[in-house]
């Protein structure tokens, strides 16, 4: 016997809560693309900062400076890199039983379903998927805004680099 | 010819729907677990004869799991 009534709009509400968090997880995954672009840009400017450093000047404080700043941006490149690669690993889909399963169920206990109990295990089961697509798309969440944020620091010490780098130039 | 056949036929089945490799039956032990305790919670708290039985989808390694299949690897 099913202890709560779950009514019509009960299931329709876990129905629609179950498939946007499916689309939510496809726009999770779409925008990872501005970080990993980021990503790219940062690459061709650190690569750019070093052709510019002159390393035999490198007693010099500003020389010393460009150093540090390369060495904690491109840290940071790599920890938002990781970010990026761990949004996306090991994800798993939770997707609302098969049919079949639906009428084993039913042919199991020898009797058919009353409506009641077929609202029910259906809304349980778009319950329970959402609650794991919800975790999923969480920690998937977090993870994408950890790489923007550490791919904005690495550019922001670059940009920091590059305005230290006139100061290099003229010896100081 | 092997490969060429892989190339040039489209298979009913693909070989990763076949069968569950042990390496990804270990790696989604845990996950089934999880998922099989969740269903059970919810089914006892709204009083339901039997849990949901939902299909579990690993893209790693492009494998749908079926209840029976999850029974066995969880």
């Amino acid at each position: 016997m099913v202890k709560h009534r779950i009514t019509q709009l009960h299931l329709d509400y876990l129905q629609a809560l179950f498939l946007n968090e499916r689309t939510r997880r496809e726009s999770i995954r779409g925008s990872l693309s501005t970080p990993v672009a980021a990503i790219s840009f940062a690459v061709f400017a650190i690569s750019s900062l070093s052709v510019e450093v002159n390393p035999a000047h490198w007693r010099q404080p500003s020389t010393i400076l460009i150093f540090v700043l390369a060495v904690l941006a491109t840290i940071a490149l790599f920890a938002s890199a990781w970010q990026v690669l761990m949004a996306e690993w090991l994800f798993v889909y939770h997707e609302p039983p098969r049919l079949i399963d639906l009428l084993d169920d039913e042919s199991e206990r020898g009797a058919a379903q009353d409506d009641d109990q077929l609202r029910a295990l259906l809304a349980s089961s778009y319950a329970v998927a959402h609650e794991q697509f919800l975790k999923g798309n969480a920690i998937s969440a977090r993870r994408r805004t950890w790489a923007l944020r550490l791919i904005l620091l690495s550019l922001l010490l670059q940009a920091l680099a590059f305005m230290v780098l006139p100061f290099h130039r003229i010896g100081w | 010819m092997g490969i060429l056949d892989r190339l040039l036929t489209r298979r009913r089945h693909a070989a990763c729907f076949a069968e569950l490799a042990p390496r990804v039956r270990c790696r989604l032990g845990p996950v089934c677990q999880e998922l099989g305790e969740a269903e059970q919670a919810l089914a006892a708290r709204l009083g339901l004869p039997r849990p949901a039985r939902l299909l579990l989808v690993d893209e790693e390694a492009a494998v749908i799991l079926t209840p029976d299949e999850r029974a066995q690897t969880g």
